[in-house]
């Protein structure tokens, strides 16, 4: 009987269980995601070959992302016993004993994790299929190595979150069994208020930028700390930002509560609101500060390293493409390109040299490619005969794919015209490297590899493009992807820790802005009163979470030479899917909040 | 003459959609509140009194027939205009308090000035008078959850009257209180409408509380059955044996 109505309770209150189930499974899907590229240690290798340590980065990435899971669940159990205190305190008014009561919360629990794991590495099996394939078909990237359904990233996340389930199981059962009847019917009534003295505050505050300063101090010198940075900084700035949280937006509240601005319209309710849940937020806002700052950053580092793959393959030479002897079928497809220089050079080959005639070169001169790291930007310089005949390097690399092991040799006009052999052509060009023009490039690559003497497509490499799709591209791509397809996921985390975390909360605020309707409070300040609440749980995370990624990004000075190149492009999306998810959770908020009034 | 504060005119309420099974909550109700009045409404469960007071107080919409509070329509009112005309003309106390837990008993008592633009030092000014003069202000700082049932009752019936309301309702006020917190806030309800002036209509089921009032309407099954009142020269305890003896045979 007793099993019947906890079956029943379930059902009536179903849309309170697909907040919790969903909100689950999206974490737990996420967790399976990142252990998917943590725990694939032949992925990390092969890709991460220029990182040094990843292996030891993801290894702390877990060790973070295991600590949101741990606050996530809490508030998912919260939310699970504030729903069921009140069924549990009515069976036992029934008569039901202390022990079936224990029985009954600790299979539930049980259930409920056990389900929305299954179901996590499920979706999470899915995500990453689909990831894979997006990313990688969008973005032109490899990922080798990567496998969708990595069975130790399955144990990984059973293992956690059946813990963690059997922990809150057992916790409920025995608070459940332990508190008497009334108390449990009653529980939704209560409103407890903890204030801790302004002393406490203020240590509290103090402590937090302490461990904020030695944070930043240590990536700033990742350097001098090495392998030390990476735990150090992720200790001290976790908990940095929850003390500072704790203390200085609490004061701050309370600070202006006591001013007239707090006396105006509805903004002494809000910041009373405020107050009340600053503790439970804090928490919170920790943690979405935590996740924001990782998801901004991951997307920010790959874009990073998209943006540092075109730059380093631009700036290996001056040109796109060197062709020689450029065949009909090449020519038509260079005039559909847009070409910002071109010239082209008479050769012959003789012996185990490629002569070319000088005076081509003085009409024409050869250019070489400079790279400037701080503007990142690259800027071509002519050389002269002189130069070219001193080291001819910059020309040599384009003639080994054709005529391998043979030495260039600038030679006057007369003596170009004795030396025996067919007179060729070398064409040298560079054109803008356009999405557009990409397959035109490849064709023209391909073509011209077609001519190559190298077995091994990395010694054939003719120019920009080569160099970018053969010898770049894998080096970085690996990293790229692990960027976005993190980042995609630590906002999807993000999302999903907002949203429980909020609408919990907006079933306890029915009450009290149906309350303030009979006050007569107008729609209009109600819903602006909700937009302000929900805005400081959006902007507070955001602020620190921004900081804590111009700061981070210093830890990716080695790699990616300037960090901050175009981060611009990652911030606005990231700034528009924020505003956008910021509205949406609104909406639900206050069509759940203000339905009936 | 008195001016008319309340005016009700064949007011009918149904409950239940048209092609669903009606119930006829009020059966065409009359009757009207002068300035100054202290008036209670009795009936049993479910004799639709509850209904009218939330219909009088703006929470509900009559099915047909007026309320006219200060000459408004208020059935007509929409929006806006409803929610100010709730902040600056009406006053109510809840049975169970519906005080916001997050604030504190004086921010309670100020919202409705907030919420009218009054200035931060005026509302100050303002709480401290009514808290003075409700013997309540010793308990401005605190929060509902420190405050016992008594207590928050006279919290709530302050915020009820900072902004000198046109009319002040209770629905069934003392529900929730011990008897000597009972008999207070029915004192000081009195007191009110004594020296304050301001029109009271009270809904309740206990004859004690009723006692209290200068007029008692009985409802029905959604009709208005007897009127009662209250001699200038006759006692509480002698009123209150009057409604006793009244319902004694109304109910049966």
């Amino acid at each position: 009987m007793l099993q019947k109505l906890a079956v029943n309770g379930i059902k009536n209150r179903w849309k309170d269980y697909l907040v919790l189930f969903s909100g689950l499974v999206i974490s737990s899907s996420i967790f399976y995601l990142f252990e998917t590229l943590s725990t694939n240690g032949r992925y990390l290798k092969e890709n991460g070959a220029i990182v040094s340590m990843i292996g030891y980065i993801f290894a702390f990435g877990s060790i973070l992302l295991t600590l949101i899971t741990l606050v996530y669940i809490n508030y998912a159990n919260n939310f699970l016993l504030s729903m069921r205190q009140r069924d549990y305190g009515l069976f036992m008014m029934l008569g039901a004993r202390k022990g079936k009561i224990g029985q009954l919360i600790w299979i539930e629990t049980m259930l409920i994790g056990f389900l929305s794991t299954v179901v996590g590495v499920i979706v999470g099996i899915v995500l990453s299929t689909g990831m894979q394939n997006i990313v990688i078909k969008s973005l032109g990237l490899t990922a080798r190595y990567y496998a969708p359904i990595w069975w130790k990233a399955i144990l990984w996340t059973f293992i956690l979150y059946l813990g963690l389930f059997f922990l809150a199981a057992i916790y409920n059962t025995f608070l459940m069994t332990r508190k008497p009847a009334l108390k449990l019917l009653k529980s939704q009534q209560k409103a407890a208020k903890k204030q801790l003295p302004m002393w406490m505050q203020f240590i509290q505050a103090l402590i937090g930028i302490i461990l904020l300063t030695i944070g930043y101090g240590v990536i700033q010198n990742a350097v001098k700390y090495g392998s030390k940075t990476i735990p150090i900084s992720l200790f001290t700035i976790t908990f940095g930002t929850f003390f500072v949280f704790n203390s200085i937006v609490t004061v701050g509240i309370s600070l202006l509560r006591k001013t007239n601005l707090a006396k105006k319209n509805l903004n002494g309710f809000t910041l009373g609101q405020l107050e009340f849940r600053v503790h439970d937020y804090t928490k919170i806002l920790t943690v979405v500060t935590m996740l924001l700052a990782l998801a901004l950053g991951a997307i920010t580092t790959g874009i990073g390293f998209n943006n540092i793959t075109d730059k380093t393959a631009e700036a290996q030479s001056a040109y796109t493409f060197g062709l020689f002897q450029p065949t009909s079928k090449q020519r038509t497809l260079i005039k559909k390109l847009d070409i910002e220089q071109q010239s082209s050079y008479s050769y012959k080959v003789s012996g185990n040299a490629v002569y070319f005639e000088e005076t081509q070169f003085e009409k024409q001169p050869f250019q070489t490619v400079k790279f400037n790291s701080k503007s990142f930007t690259s800027s071509y310089a002519k050389l002269s005969v002189a130069e070219l005949k001193k080291d001819s390097y910059p020309l040599q690399k384009f003639t080994e794919s054709i005529q391998p092991n043979r030495q260039v040799v600038l030679v006057d006009a007369q003596k170009f015209t004795a030396i025996q052999g067919q007179q060729q052509t070398a064409l040298f060009f560079r054109a803008k490297d356009t999405p557009d023009a990409q397959s035109i490039l490849s064709q023209i690559s391909n073509l011209e590899y077609a001519k190559s003497k190298q077995k091994d497509r990395t010694d054939a490499i003719q120019g920009n493009y080569d160099a970018k799709i053969y010898v770049v591209k894998p080096l970085y791509s690996g990293l790229e992807f692990m960027g976005i397809f993190l980042g995609i996921a630590f906002l999807a985390m993000l999302a999903s820790c907002l949203m429980f975390k909020i609408l919990s909360g907006a079933f306890e605020d029915v009450r009290r802005y149906s309350m303030l309707a009979k006050l007569g409070v107008r729609k209009s300040l109600l819903q602006g009163a909700i937009a302000k609440e929900i805005g400081i749980l959006f902007v507070l995370p955001a602020v620190v979470g921004v900081v804590h990624v111009l700061i981070g990004l210093n830890l990716f000075k080695g790699i990616l030479i300037n960090p901050y190149y175009g981060i611009w492009l990652p911030f606005t999306i990231f700034a528009v899917l924020y505003l956008l998810y910021y509205f949406i959770v609104l909406f639900m908020y206050q069509r759940i909040v203000l339905k009936k009034i | 003459m008195q001016e008319t504060i309340i005016e009700v005119n064949n007011l009918r309420k149904i409950y239940g959609k048209k092609n669903e099974k009606q119930y006829e909550a009020l059966k065409a109700v009359n009757f009207s509140v002068k300035d100054g009045e202290f008036v209670g409404i009795m009936g049993a469960s479910g004799s639709g009194k509850t209904t009218l007071l939330n219909m009088l107080a703006t929470f509900d919409k009559p099915t047909s027939g007026s309320v006219k509070i200060k000459g408004e329509e208020i059935a007509k009112l929409k929006g806006n205009a409803l929610a100010d005309f709730r902040a600056s003309r009406i006053g109510f106390i809840f049975q169970d308090f519906n005080l916001l837990e997050n604030l504190t008993a004086a921010e309670n008592i100020g919202l409705p000035l907030s919420l009218q633009g009054v200035s931060a030092k005026r509302i100050d000014a303002i709480i401290t008078k009514v808290a003075s003069e409700l013997g309540i202000f010793e308990l401005l700082k605190k929060y509902p959850s420190e405050l016992s049932g008594g207590q928050k009752q006279r919290v709530a019936c302050a915020r009820a009257l900072v902004h000198n309301p046109a009319i002040l309702f209770g629905d069934e006020p003392t529900g929730a209180l011990d008897s000597k917190s009972a008999r207070e806030l029915l004192e000081l309800m009195s007191e009110v409408n004594k020296n304050m002036g301001t029109s009271i209509l009270m809904v309740t089921h206990d004859a004690f509380s009723a006692s209290f009032c200068k007029r008692i309407i009985f409802i029905k099954d959604g009709r208005i059955e007897r009127e009662l009142i209250r001699e200038d020269n006759q006692n509480r305890s002698n009123f209150y044996q009057e409604v006793l003896d009244l319902l004694g045979t109304f109910e049966q």
